[in-house]
């Protein structure tokens, strides 16, 4: 018998397409699953049953006609509740924003609700996509679904939660300083920040327009590439997307490793800052299997992460305080703490320090070009440290940061974070593969040679039902 | 110089400007770490970066796809070590 939970897109598009299951099976199994389990790790902040049962028995009228849009049709999903989706509120997880309701959808969503898929709700995240877990809001966090004392990871938390824990098969996730990677890499599934303006950003509620991107999140490589030219595609409303063809991710998706040049950027998590031993192994490990897949691997200098982070957090913090300076302004206090801290900080960036900021980013971005100009990809790590607890403050502050995801937010080029494995307490840990502009197709092409080489993808985290007294 | 909240009158004086008031009075710290945080950014890294060219460009990540480009040689800023 077939487990729904961890059905993924590719097989269940089959099963969909020759009618040995229906929408309505898939979707109904998943409510059933998010009914079970999500009170213990708060993936979800609105589950639209009813909305859902209604789209799915619409792709099973036109899937029984032979009627097919594509390989999401039929084929559960939940958003980030920063996308807009008509006739439900967005929240952005924040109690200012928790009567939004929206009467159109985000361009993502719209690609998804035109390709068939069905939406089962809307997911938690930092407030506003930025800060950290907060207890000081008006929905919980969400919680690791390896270890629900552990945080998740985010902003795009319940994206990470509910894809893992078998509540849906992708979701969508945004990513402005490593957003959709982090919760990837913490919860153990694959996590795509595509390149700058291959996704829309229409409808989705900004946090730094220059560095924000939409991008999925799934348990394998291919449903992720299915989800991303799904969702791809040019907008005349969005001025940052791009005027491209959608990529064909999937044609050359196993076409292996021989012959490919991958530079690897030790510098950022061995000289820069100095990683977990085990994220470390994690991601050697990676390089020796992609070495005797046939890759030549090459060492990549790239300037020091600090300088990297600094751009980043300088564009990000100013364009954030344009965002939310009225709010900053008369509602201080209505603010989770972490966030509060985050947004102030633009307060006190110069118009010239936020000018310099993106001649450096410039400059960084040639660097990249330069350095990747004759190497197919980059390997590095995610993050640098695994999960700590939840409500351990101190922790999360020293934590954090640490990760070299936003490098790829700074050059807007596509990065992925995949699973290289376990901790030895059973933790996830990732790293990711990037490439140059618009070469989506090739970083799936890596991602998808080294999954398949690993033996841990099947392994399922261990969730509980019952809520613990707190 | 600062108030007994520990917030120096030169961040005081930024946060009224920006119509903080309400944040300096019920998060004095937090404004106060905020701004040490802002101010510290871009300090060594932006010594360079003062020029009088067209100051952004828009963001497009394929134009760093050419080969040749404005800094190339020219020793503007480099911090690659390679």
């Amino acid at each position: 018998m077939t487990d729904l939970a961890f059905l993924s897109i590719s097989d269940g598009a089959r099963l969909l397409h020759t009618k040995k299951l229906s929408p309505v099976e898939w979707t109904t199994a998943l409510l059933d699953r998010i009914t079970a389990y999500d009170s213990n790790y708060n993936a979800f902040l609105l589950v639209s049953a009813e909305q859902a049962i209604a789209q799915a028995k619409a792709a099973e009228a036109e899937l029984a006609k032979g009627q097919s849009r594509g390989p999401m049709h039929g084929v559960p999903y939940a958003a980030k509740d920063n996308f807009n989706a008509k006739g439900a509120p967005t929240t952005c997880h924040s109690k200012f924003l928790r009567e939004n309701l929206v009467h159109e959808d985000a361009f993502a969503v719209r690609k998804l609700r035109d390709a068939g898929a069905v939406l089962l709700g809307k997911l938690a995240l930092h407030e506003f996509a930025t800060g950290g877990p907060a207890f000081d809001l008006p929905w919980p966090p969400a919680r690791n679904p390896w270890d629900r004392d552990l945080h998740p990871g985010g902003s795009s938390s319940g994206s990470g939660v509910a894809v893992a824990a078998g509540m849906v098969p992708a979701a969508l996730g945004t990513d402005t300083v490593g957003s959709i990677r982090n919760p990837a890499t913490c919860c153990g599934i694959v996590g795509m920040k595509p390149t700058y303006g291959a996704v829309s950003l229409g409808g989705v509620f900004p946090l730094s327009q220059s560095l924000d991107h939409v991008g999925p999140l799934t348990r394998s490589v291919e449903d992720n590439a299915i989800v991303f030219q799904a969702i791809a595609g040019h907008d005349p409303h969005d001025p940052t997307s791009a005027r491209r063809d959608v990529p064909d991710c999937l044609s050359e998706l196993r076409k292996g490793l021989k012959g490919l040049r991958i530079g690897v950027i030790e510098h950022f998590y061995t000289e820069d800052a100095q990683a977990h031993p085990e994220q470390v192994r994690g991601i050697e490990r990676a390089l020796d299997v992609m070495q005797r897949l046939g890759a030549e691997i090459d060492h990549v200098r790239l300037s020091p992460l600090p300088i990297w982070a600094e751009c980043n957090r300088a564009i990000q913090r100013a364009e954030s305080y344009t965002i939310h300076e009225k709010r900053l302004q008369q509602r201080p206090e209505d603010f989770a703490a972490v966030t509060r801290a985050r947004f102030l900080a633009g307060a006190f960036i110069t118009a010239s320090s936020y000018i310099k900021a993106q001649k450096l980013r410039d400059a960084l971005c040639w660097e990249y070009a330069d350095a990747t100009r004759s190497l197919d990809a980059v390997v590095t790590l995610s993050g640098f440290q695994l999960p700590c607890r939840i409500d351990d403050h101190s922790e999360l502050a020293r934590t954090y940061d640490q990760q070299c995801r936003l490098v790829f937010n700074v050059t807007g080029t596509p990065a992925i974070s995949v699973p290289t494995g376990f901790s030895s307490d059973g933790i996830p840990l990732g790293m990711q593969i990037a490439g140059r502009a618009f070469a989506e197709p090739m970083v799936y092409r890596i991602a998808q040679a080294f999954a398949d080489t690993c033996d841990f993808v099947d392994r399922r985290p261990p969730l509980s039902r019952r809520t613990p007294v707190a | 110089m600062g108030d007994e909240s520990g917030v120096s009158n030169e961040i005081r004086v930024i946060a009224e400007l920006q119509g903080l008031d309400k944040a300096l009075m019920l998060f004095s710290g937090q404004v106060a770490a905020a701004a040490e945080i802002a101010l510290k950014l871009l300090g060594a890294s932006s010594q360079d970066l003062a020029t009088d060219g067209w100051p952004v460009a828009v963001f497009d990540p394929a134009r760093y796809d050419r080969a040749d480009h404005w800094w190339c040689g020219a020793g503007i800023i480099c911090y690659s070590g390679r």
